[in-house]
């Protein structure tokens, strides 16, 4: 709102974010842990004097110098960069509070750089204990770096009393931080193992190699042992409403990412049971890589939950992801968002500026995580199935509907203009508010589409309420967040549920009272398919296409789309919706021919 | 006050404190980055004449230019935070303006770092191809300054931000601003002489081990920076031509601290050029760090006259933090005392044994 966007819609800042922090933090706590894996290595080196310890000490040690001080070090400046370009409001907040943190982390920086260079280049030329001796001060600096940083970063998801009391400390100390600091030296330890059997695939000596294999196995696997319960103790850090979104299932990229996550250290740690510690004769340059990916998996795992578990913040209660502060929502939703906006083009709304205003609001409160036609959360995909009222009546309750959207932040008319823009620009559908009031012929259908599709493909509900009683299903109603804690209830009136209960019975019990209106592929259609194609009419139709097909025919296409047209992708549905699809054309093709 | 400038946070010490840090350290960065630019340009140079006794030269270099880029880098950090403190309102912006290039110059430095440790690692079994690499590492070097000058000076033209209403895609240049080539010009002369220097000094320490590779050095390293302090005089002159006339009047007379560096630099300037063009290493050395220190003094007041009477940095609201600036200050005592006897150590003599 203080500052300019940098916009580039199909890519998002998001993403770039990720992708340089995700390898920055996957290479820096290789640097903390590596650094007392040298030590560490070359002590036993000097203890079993084993010249052959000592020189693989010497060989990890310029692989460790050349990921850590140059790529571990550029990205770590260079998340610094892309945070200021992507979220200046909040990087400034997080420089102006912490600068004296961040300036003494610059300290331990140094020290880093200079001992590690002493260190690699001094090999057997300086006595083994001042050796030893600037070693250490690499790893203590190394340490204290990530102490430095993790009370900083932490202080985003769990600021504690800091914004009561804006005291340095307090922002600090908070109360993630201890957690995190023994995760994340766990976490480092474990990393050290894994980056060395990478090293150690590439000796030729045959018991050296086993040696140093195992050696390294066991630093995965006890840091694996510290770094589930730390987890866990971090995890119960998390404030309450976070952590439905971490193990509620409330966001669906946080339950991909934890599901991911999981199974990447599962594989780890496995692997590094068999071929390391189990067998390491058979450890191999495969095996490392492998290892080495699982790691990487597992980092950006974790790193994209932590930071996805802030949303709607960035600095969690402080400021959302809009880089607005909760304490400026009244007077921007009275003065208009626009009008607020410092570096907005557009200052007020005509009725022939709704498209360009609603871009402009866009480019200003969703693009901090929604991209257009992009890789990461592409508001086109996630709207596909929202017609133009359904997208008004979203906007107004989004925060309510899903706890990790910030509010909507303006006038009414602000959000008619974003609306208008989503649906009627990107979407290409009609904008007409009349649709609303007009309905179908079917009120609970209506209500379903409008209150429960935002989320819930009709079909998902139509499985889960298999086999329910009407009254059933209406008792749920009145009780959505017991069903699931991370569903809001629903504040409809008990008409609206009545209504609405009829229909969703009505989706398993073909012929009752509430009969749907329309067949199940209609909606199928319109998720999959209305984004290129019309029906009878309109862009590209389809009935066209499959005149005079049979039902089979039709449903055999529907598996091969991009084989019938390489300019078309396929059908990303699950079987039983191809099967409704395709009686709802052959039904509509059928129907057009009579 | 243009409506565009974002509204500045708070600061946690006086704005004095973030004045000194960026004037004390930003030289040492500048100092650091020079002899990058230089000693590549040397090492270029005497990769390509091809003798035995440059390419020892080039192969010395070689093995001094990751740690030079690494120190680079680590006080480039610590100016750029500090100034973010002070202008972050302005900076950010001019970032996001550019955002591209801005953000492009961390896969540059990347590149430059890898392929300068390769240059160093495979100097031997690179043979002819290292100039390449070298030359690769140039270019690099030369792009990067180019990307900071514009956004230095970007972020003092809030009038040219208007801009961003046509692009927003962050590849806004400043290449519109008078300024930029003589201030581009005047840093990479300046680098280029400076760094010279360094290569001048770096031959003294090779002539212990190596005379014929230790005097190449020093020669070379002296003739680049006599002839290049030369032309950065001219250059100085045209840029301090360029700057908007208030600006300019501030160094000449209308403000008294930045007259008297400017004075200053320009008297410490004469002494520099003396020395290098009687090839006085040592002379030169220690009167050419006091001219970086003058020169960022005066590059400070020059942008306290762009942003003045809209804004200087003392206006902001201090809300004092002083346990963590007091932990800040020790850690930077102790830091620097373990950074020293580091030194120490790395130039110890291998023991007997």
């Amino acid at each position: 709102m203080n500052y300019p966007v940098w916009y580039l819609p199909s890519v998002g800042g998001g993403l770039l974010i990720a992708l340089i922090a995700v390898t920055h933090v996957f290479v820096s706590h290789f640097a903390v842990g590596g650094g007392l894996y040298l030590v560490l290595a070359e002590r036993k080196g000097l203890r079993e004097q084993n010249r052959g310890i000592i020189d693989f000490t010497r060989r990890h040690a310029k692989f460790f110098l050349l990921m850590t001080m140059v790529y571990g070090s550029l990205t770590g400046v260079g998340i610094w960069f892309i945070i200021g370009l992507v979220n200046p409001q909040a990087t400034s907040l997080m420089i102006h509070t912490f600068v004296f943190g961040w300036a003494t982390e610059y300290v331990f920086f140094l020290l880093e750089i200079v001992s590690l260079v002493v260190y690699y280049y001094t090999f057997d030329r300086l006595d083994p204990q001042t050796h030893q001796l600037v070693g250490w001060i690499y790893f203590i600096s190394a340490w204290l770096s990530l102490f430095l940083i993790t009370g900083i970063i932490g202080f985003m998801l769990t600021p504690g009393a800091w914004p009561a009391d804006h005291n340095f400390w307090s922002a600090f100390f908070n109360p993630g931080f201890w957690p995190a600091v023994v995760f994340r030296t766990f976490v480092a330890g474990m990393f050290a193992g894994v980056y060395a059997f990478l090293t150690t695939a590439f000796l030729k000596d045959r018991t050296l190699k086993k040696k140093m294999t195992r050696y390294s196995g066991q630093w995965v696997l006890y840091s694996l042992i510290g770094t589930i319960p730390s987890g866990y103790w971090y995890l119960t850090t998390v404030p309450q409403k976070a952590r439905v979104l971490l193990d509620g299932g409330a966001s669906p990229t946080i339950q991909r990412s934890l599901v991911f996550g999981f199974y990447a250290l599962i594989v780890l740690a496995v692997l590094t049971l068999i071929f390391t510690l189990i067998m390491p004769k058979l450890h191999n340059k495969a095996v490392a890589v492998f290892i080495f990916v699982c790691a990487f998996i597992f980092m950006g795992a974790f790193e994209w939950t932590r930071e996805a578990a802030r949303r709607p913040y960035v600095i969690n209660g402080v400021m959302y992801t809009t880089q607005i502060r909760p304490d400026q929502m009244a007077q921007i939703d009275h003065d208009g968002f626009l009008h607020s906006a410092r570096w907005s083009a557009i200052k007020e709304i005509h009725p022939d500026s709704m498209t360009q205003a609603g871009e402009e609001i866009f480019k200003f409160q969703c693009y901090a995580c929604h991209t257009i036609g992009g890789f990461n959360n592409d508001i086109i995909g996630r709207t596909r199935t929202m017609s133009f009222p359904t997208m008004l009546k979203y906007l107004k309750s989004v925060h309510k509907l899903r706890y990790f959207m910030p509010p909507f932040a303006g006038t009414d008319q602000e959000m008619k203009a974003l609306a208008t823009y989503v649906i009627g620009s990107l979407q290409g559908k009609s904008v007409a508010v009349a649709a609303t009031s007009a309905g179908t012929a079917n009120p609970g259908h209506d209500l379903f589409k409008a209150h429960c599709t935002l989320c819930h493909p009709q079909n998902l509900v139509k499985s889960r309420t298999a086999g329910w009683s009407l009254a059933k299903i209406r008792k749920a109603l009145d009780n959505l967040n017991g069903l699931i804690p991370a569903m809001p209830n629903y504040d409809g009136t008990p008409k609206q549920k009545d209504l609405i209960a009829g229909y969703i019975h009505s989706l398993n019990a073909p012929g009752a009272s509430a009969a749907p209106s329309h067949e199940p592929g209609e909606d199928v259609f319109e998720e999959h398919c209305a984004m290129c194609h019309g029906l009878r009419t309109g862009g590209n139709p389809v009935l066209p296409l499959v005149k005079g097909w049979s039902r089979k025919r039709i449903r055999g296409a529907l598996d091969r789309l991009s084989k019938l047209n390489p300019a078309m992708p396929d059908l990303d549905a699950p079987p039983a919706q191809k099967d409704q699809l395709a009686d709802f054309l052959h039904h509509e093709s059928q129907r057009g021919t009579k | 006050m243009n409506p565009l400038i974002p509204a500045p946070d708070t600061i946690p010490a006086a704005w004095g404190y973030f004045e000194f840090f960026s004037l004390f350290l930003l030289p040492i960065h500048l100092l650091f980055m020079n002899s990058v630019l230089g000693a590549t340009a040397i090492a270029m140079y005497a990769h390509w004449r091809k003798t035995p006794v440059s390419g020892r030269v080039a192969y010395g270099l070689a093995k001094m230019l990751p740690l030079l880029l690494s120190l680079t880098i680590n006080f480039g950090v610590a100016a750029l935070l500090f100034v973010q403190v002070s202008y972050g309102q302005y900076l950010y912006t001019s970032s996001i303006l550019m955002g591209a290039f801005w953000l492009s110059v961390i896969p540059l430095l990347i590149i430059a770092y890898y392929a300068l440790y390769l240059y160093d690692f495979r100097f031997p079994r690179l043979g002819r191809r290292g100039l390449i690499v070298i030359a690769l590492c140039l270019a690099i070097f030369l792009v990067i300054p180019f990307i900071f000058v514009n956004n230095m000076t970007l972020m003092l033209h809030p009038s040219l931000w208007h801009q961003y209403f046509k692009d927003s895609t962050g590849t806004i240049l400043n290449l519109g601003d008078p300024t930029l080539w003589p201030r581009y010009l005047h840093f990479v002369l300046g680098a280029f002489a400076v760094g010279g220097l360094a290569v001048a000094l770096f031959g003294r320490y090779l002539e212990r081990r190596d005379l014929e590779a230790g005097r190449y050095a020093v020669e070379t390293g002296m003739k680049v920076f006599a002839i290049l302090t030369l032309l950065q005089v001219v250059d100085g002159l045209v840029f301090l031509l360029t700057l908007p006339i208030a600006v300019r009047n501030r160094l000449m007379g209308g403000d008294a601290v930045a007259t008297a560096v400017f004075l200053s630099a320009l008297i410490v300037a004469l002494v520099v050029l003396l020395a290098a063009w009687q090839k006085r290493v040592t002379l030169a050395a220690c009167t050419a760090v006091p001219l970086v220190y003058l020169m960022v003094a005066l590059r400070d007041a020059v942008r306290t006259g762009y942003l003045l009477p809209g804004y200087h940095p003392s206006t902001l609201k201090v809300v004092p933090q002083n346990g963590p600036l007091v932990m800040f200050l020790v850690t930077l005592l102790i830091g620097l005392v373990v950074v020293a006897w580091l030194i120490q150590v790395f130039f110890r003599k291998t023991p007997a044994s």
